[in-house]
């Protein structure tokens, strides 16, 4: 993975906990920036809520998605199974080199 | 929030109440009134996992598998149903846990916790990310009991802004928590109970343990009563907190203690359960003191069809008498049912 790779660690849905997957505290000690994209409905207190929870550093951003992000994630959920949550890896030019589902 | 589809199978706990009846409680069975008319007006619940009665004694059961909450009249005719599968503003996606305040219904569900008004109309919904156990609202004050963080209860206000944290947890001690075959279930079966809320204060109701601590707003412990006399109780606790794993605790997934529990006008209501052979019991606490003040026991099911799946209650008080509301699931039908009781008098309590 080269050093300018961007992981945006995408959350569509509330319900990660169980998944077997890449978790943050592994992009925490590769020491890699992630985005963290919520819906946009999100609230302020809401967004505070997810930042306390998951214990996301200051440094990391919480957006909430626009359309092209719900686009992507689309792209990610060709099975329409509607619940699943995806981290997209960028390369330093922004463009989408992997879309990974877990 | 973890844990999607969650059914509410209740265990059973076959244990007997020990010395407290030995004391100079007084006890009391309640009358039998009526099984509610749900299936007669076609209201065929999946599954309860909650179930809650407003001041003017309307009923509201939630169901977890259909995402929907019935507002019934005391006798099970429906008045409103509201909540639908999904994810949207008023949508409920497995909701679990309810609480009730004079003009507030909040659901705790896969979204997060939704509120609505008594008419079921939906005012607003916040998020908080992390599994819970049970909630209360007081006036403008969400409680909200999460095994998964260091204290016992989270204060919210309405909007989902975290206002403080406060209360201790039990201390799980290291073999059980290194050996136990469900690990990542472990604090939630240790804090499984019920959170109360009463003016200037909140309580909560161990399940498995049956203690019951109560806090002031500000999160400073008042009282707390614990069980002692109760044999099976004692065992429990030693085996969870003295014996440890490697000595030989027996520790599983332990039935609970207490399966409900509701506050009512300065009194703390708890359900026991009784297996197919003994009565369900409700202990009546006073909440200033939380002294036991009465004892009701719930008359036997003559036809033999009762479960305990799914119990759960609502409880009024009209006039001088309680009235309970409790839910089963009939064994010979499958239809899970509301049962109707009421107290003689409510005044021997007072």
């Amino acid at each position: 993975m080269a050093s300018e790779t961007k992981i945006l660690y995408v959350i569509r849905d509330v319900n990660t906990l169980c998944r077997p997957c890449w978790r943050y505290e592994d992009f925490k000690q590769m020491n890699l920036p992630a985005i963290f994209f919520v819906e946009n409905d999100f609230s302020d207190n809401d967004i505070s809520n997810f930042r306390y929870s998951f214990k996301i550093r200051n440094n990391d951003q919480i957006q909430r998605m626009n359309y092209e992000w719900y686009r992507l994630c689309k792209l990610c959920d060709k099975k329409k199974r509607g619940k699943s949550n995806f981290y997209i890896f960028l390369d330093d030019k922004a463009e989408i080199v992997e879309l990974r589902r877990f | 929030m973890k844990g999607g589809f969650i059914s509410v199978i209740t265990i059973t706990a076959l244990v007997y109440l020990g010395s407290i009846y030995s004391e100079n409680i007084s006890k009391e069975s309640l009358e039998f009134v009526q099984i509610l008319k749900t299936v007669q007006n076609e209201i065929f619940f999946k599954t309860l996992s909650g179930l809650e009665t407003d001041a003017s004694g309307n009923l509201f059961a939630m169901d977890n598998r259909m995402h929907t909450v019935f507002k019934l009249d005391k006798e099970g005719h429906l008045l409103k149903k509201f909540g639908q599968h999904g994810q949207g503003p008023g949508d409920l996606m497995y909701p679990i846990h309810s609480s009730i305040s004079q003009n507030k219904f909040l659901v705790c569900d896969n979204n997060g916790v939704s509120i609505f008004d008594l008419e079921g109309k939906f005012l607003n919904r916040f998020r908080v990310f992390t599994q819970f156990n049970s909630i209360s609202v007081l006036d403008e004050s969400v409680f909200i009991l999460h095994p998964d963080v260091e204290n016992l209860i989270t204060m919210y206000d309405l909007n989902g802004k975290r206002i403080s944290q406060f209360g201790e947890k039990y201390k799980i001690p290291y073999s059980l928590y290194q050996k136990f075959p469900y690990q990542g279930t472990i604090s939630w079966m240790f804090h499984q109970g019920k959170l109360l809320s009463g003016p200037g204060a909140v309580f909560f109701i161990s399940y498995l343990f049956g203690d019951i601590f109560k806090f002031d707003l500000k999160g400073k412990l008042l009282n707390k009563l614990e069980l002692l006399d109760v044999k099976y109780l004692r065992e429990r606790k030693k085996d969870f907190f003295d014996v440890g794993w490697d000595n030989g605790a027996k520790v599983g997934i332990e039935p609970r203690y207490f399966i409900d529990a509701k506050y009512l006008d300065g009194r703390i209501f708890l359900l026991h359960p009784g297996d197919k052979d003994e009565s369900d019991i409700f202990l009546v606490l006073d909440d200033k003191n939380l002294k036991i003040k009465k004892i009701y026991e719930v008359p036997k099911m003559a036809e033999k069809e009762k479960t305990n799946r799914f119990e759960l209650f609502g409880v009024i008080s009209v006039g001088n008498a309680y009235h309970f509301f409790i839910s089963f699931q009939s064994e010979l039908s499958g239809d899970i049912l509301i049962r109707h009781y009421k107290s003689t008098n409510i005044k021997e309590v007072i």
